[in-house]
């Protein structure tokens, strides 16, 4: 797929109900209530932050040539997708390109691309006998990471090879061969330095993002290999460093007060905050939280009744939602129970 | 200088870094040093000036502190320094969030060599953990930044005096391949010392000079000859990010079969290690590059450097020519110019300083004017630092004092423009006017000279070279690169 389809599709997904930058906010991974929501909501969390250096001007520019294709339309400040553009998205299945999980690895994938990346240059150099090397990836953490690697497997060097190429060859196998490709050939190692999105795009004759694309790609399809059958991978699995928290920071603090026992009006109250700020909080950890008890903010029997509106409309927009309901359920609990649809909480 | 002394800088040399002799004037720079002379130190590109650092800062009882001007050089320094194994190395720099600052700080006694911008010497943290140690040595790399922008955007570099007061005055060392004898003047006032200058020659006699006249029409078409002929390790300057990003385009697809790649200050830092380090490895034939690719970085063999464009002065010129021919072969430089290319520098200086209106409204003090409004970052800078050094109680004196400080400045910016202009035009031998700024005489060419005197430029360019690439050919599916990067033999 192109990144500017993948557009296309975000774009219709948000049709007449966001903007154009909430694209961006969303491809980005944006760390608002609003966005993470707004993934969920309209069942687009598998692209949320899976390029989180995309820069505006870029995004800008994909959408003029869009626009300047005649494929979306901008509106008052939302993206319509026109006839054209429809055709386009028409008989294709983006929803599960390439099985991409954004909400899912967002946090992670960067860095175990980089640990993957430097785990293999290490050993490739040392296997070949050149200690005296640069290493290829500069963080301090990934860099401590790959040295503990090395050190659970005592410095046996050969063996980490073998292992390594063992493991790798089984996950690759699993996936795309082009996917594959696309990231052996950013690994460097002996004899030969690895290259840039931007060089394998030129020589692909495809946009930079489109490789992005395809390397953020093989990087969820190896995660979501070696995470199903962790005993399999034992030493892929070790550059899997944890972050479990999808809170955002206020969110999070929001959640330590309830936890602490006070009620959303009293945290307003205590944070300074808006009532309605609060609320996007605990739609947030009800998304995100199997701790969290929905029952406490609503009844068991809204609650059947919010799920069958939103069976019934075949939606998971607000407003037709809410048409469809008693005055009494306000859109706070709407959006309280399309969070609580999340199965992947944790 | 005793014989012990000496003796121990010998086998320093080839315990630490493998090499039988110094080279010209290393000896010399560490002797003084170690003698305790704060020493200002001239010596080409690629002549070795690190080494006068960092041997007596590796086998000196205390710490020494590299100042360097540009973070990417500094971390590229230290990556090096340890990759030979040299691992009591550490860079402070701007680039590192608070934690990995203080887990610095917090080792400090672990270090031999800390390398720190100027910037990060100002903080109070900093030094206050610096003056705690024995400083053995306080270097100043590319010297020649104090002088050129340290009176207009870098203030730190100027108050490096009184920072080298804090950390109980240790020996100091100032280096540069491009201090003119007015430059050298100058870092010697701003730095408040008496200093022993041991000034050698900055020419380099491997290196070929010529200047190709073009027309703006074909420029492209010019260069693009050039490289169809040249086959061999080649760098390409731009003045512009854009620009070196087109050209480079542009000879991906003219040339399908070379490496070419582009490398400027705007790229993601991933990317820039990459191209960096496939440009060592030489995996690269070609790099488009602004000037972010220039002082300190070293590779042997590179033959050919290009300017697409002029650069704003000689000393630019001059750094970045000097990556070419480390290695001490014969290496050809090129710089393509068409009749107005100068109007671009010009340009440059207006985005640099700021215009008199914009003085004028940045100290009336309008409040309903943000001066980031109308001010881009370098031009702020600019003024907050004149605002400060022109400190008078009245303020219509003050203004006033700015605007000429502006107008000299400027002055000074326009005539390096002309200076190299003059070069581009001379028909006088290039070498020779090209290091005059800096010293009396020039050393015979170690090749050709120049195209003014027996390097003929036509001939040159219509003999086709290659050159014998080291790296194999990628593979091309998955399965056979893992297997080449994970399996032995
Ligand atoms: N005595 C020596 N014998 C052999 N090689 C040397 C010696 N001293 C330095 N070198 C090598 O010369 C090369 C250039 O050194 P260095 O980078 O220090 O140059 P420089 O003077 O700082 O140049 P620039 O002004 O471009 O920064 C390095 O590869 C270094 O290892
Ligand atoms: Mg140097
Ligand atoms: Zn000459």
């Amino acid at each position: 797929m192109h990144y500017r389809e993948l557009l296309l599709f975000l774009f219709k997904k948000l049709e007449h109900e966001r903007s154009v930058n909430a694209v961006f906010h969303l491809l980005k991974g944006k760390k608002s209530a609003q966005t993470l929501q707004d993934a969920y909501l309209f069942q687009i969390e598998n692209f949320y932050g899976i390029d989180r250096k995309l820069k505006k001007p870029t995004f800008d520019v994909y959408v003029r040539e869009l626009t300047e294709n005649r494929l979306v339309r901008v509106e008052n400040d939302q993206a319509i997708v026109t006839e054209q553009g429809n055709q386009i998205l028409r008989g294709r299945n983006f929803q599960s390109y390439y099985q991409i999980k954004g909400h899912k690895y967002h946090q992670i994938d960067r860095e175990f691309k980089q640990g993957l990346i430097l785990l293999i240059q290490t050993v490739s150099m040392l296997i070949h006998g050149e200690n005296k090397f640069i290493p290829i990836v500069d963080q301090p953490y990934i860099q401590s990471r790959v040295r503990e690697v090395l050190r659970d497997y005592s410095m046996q060097f050969d063996m980490i090879a073998e292992q390594l190429y063992g493991e790798l060859h089984t996950a690759l196998s699993t996936i795309d061969e082009h996917l594959a490709t696309v990231l052996l050939k950013q690994c460097s190692g002996y004899a030969r330095v690895g290259m840039s999105e931007q060089q394998i795009a030129v020589e692909e004759n495809r946009n930079k993002e489109d490789l992005h694309l395809q390397t953020v790609a093989a990087i969820h399809n190896i995660l979501d290999t070696i995470t199903e059958q962790t005993e399999q991978y034992t030493l892929l699995t070790k550059l899997i460093l944890k972050k479990t928290n999808r809170l955002t920071v206020s969110a999070q603090e929001t959640f330590d007060f309830y936890q602490a026992g006070h009620t959303l009006e009293e945290i307003a109250l205590i944070r300074q905050l808006k009532i309605s700020t609060i609320q996007d909080h605990f739609v947030e950890i009800a998304t995100h939280k199997k701790v969290f008890n929905i029952y406490s903010f609503i009844s068991k029997q809204h609650l059947d009744e919010i799920q069958e509106a939103i069976q019934n409309t075949s939606t998971r927009k607000l407003k037709p939602i809410k048409e469809q309901l008693r005055e009494e359920i306000d859109y706070f609990h709407i959006r309280l129970a399309i969070a609580n649809m999340n199965d992947d909480k944790e | 200088m005793n014989s012990a002394i000496s003796n121990d800088i010998d086998q320093a040399l080839i315990s630490l870094f493998g090499f039988k002799q110094f080279r010209v004037g290393q000896r010399e720079i560490i002797e003084s040093i170690r003698s305790g002379n704060h020493t200002l130190a001239t010596l080409p590109t690629g002549s070795g000036k690190s080494i006068c650092y960092q041997l007596p800062a590796l086998i000196g009882e205390g710490m020494t502190v590299v100042v360097s001007p540009l973070i990417s050089l500094m971390v590229d320094q230290v990556k090096l320094l340890k990759a030979q194994g040299i691992k009591r190395v550490a860079s402070l720099n701007s680039m590192m969030n608070a934690k990995q600052k203080s887990a610095v700080i917090h080792r400090l006694d672990t270090y031999k060599l800390l390398y720190c911008s100027p910037e990060m010497l100002q903080q109070e943290q900093v030094q206050l953990a610096l003056s705690n140690k024995t400083i053995d040595y306080f270097v100043i790399d590319e010297a020649h930044c104090i002088s050129q922008w340290g009176h207009e955007f870098r203030p730190d570099f100027l108050r490096l005096k009184d920072v080298i007061k804090k950390l109980n005055n240790p020996t100091v060392l100032a280096l540069s391949a491009t201090a003119t004898p007015s430059i050298r003047q100058d870092i010697i006032k701003q730095l408040e010392l008496p200093m022993k200058q041991l000034v050698y020659p900055i020419d380099r006699p491997n290196i070929t000079f010529s200047v190709d006249e073009v027309t703006p029409n074909n420029k492209d078409e010019r260069l693009i000859d050039l490289i169809e002929q040249k086959n061999i390790p080649t760098m390409i300057y731009f003045s512009s990010r854009k620009v070196s990003e087109a050209i480079y385009r542009l000879l991906q697809n003219k040339f399908p079969e070379r490496e070419v790649a582009y490398y400027h200050g705007g790229m993601e830092q991933d990317e820039r290690l990459l191209i960096q380090q496939q440009f060592m490895n030489n995996q690269l034939d070609i790099i488009c590059c602004t000037s972010a690719f220039g002082m300190g970085v070293n590779k042997s063999n590179i033959r050919l450097v290009i300017h697409y464009h002029m650069p704003s002065t000689i000393e630019s010129f001059i750094q970045e020519v000097g990556r070419a021919g480390r290695d001490g072969k014969q290496s050809v430089s090129i710089l393509l110019y068409a009749p107005g290319d100068e109007y671009l520098p010009f340009q440059l200086i207006q985005t640099e300083l700021p215009t008199e209106n914009e003085v004028n409204l940045f100290f009336s003090e309008d409040i309903h004017k943000q001066p980031e409004d109308y001010l881009n970052e370098t031009k702020l800078r600019f003024l907050e630092l004149q605002k400060e050094q022109h400190h008078t109680t009245d303020q219509n004196e003050q203004v006033q004092r700015v605007i000429q400080y502006r107008n000299d400045r400027e002055q000074i910016k326009q005539q390096s423009i002309f200076k190299l202009v003059d070069w581009i035009k001379t028909g006088a031998c290039r070498r020779a006017r090209l290091f005059s700024h800096f010293q009396q005489d020039v050393s015979n060419a170690q090749y050709e000279c120049c195209d003014c005197c027996d390097f003929r430029l036509e001939e040159w360019r219509n003999k086709p070279e290659t050159y014998q690439k080291k790296n194999k050919p990628r593979k091309n599916n998955w399965e056979a690169m893992l297997g080449e990067l994970l399996i032995k033999g």
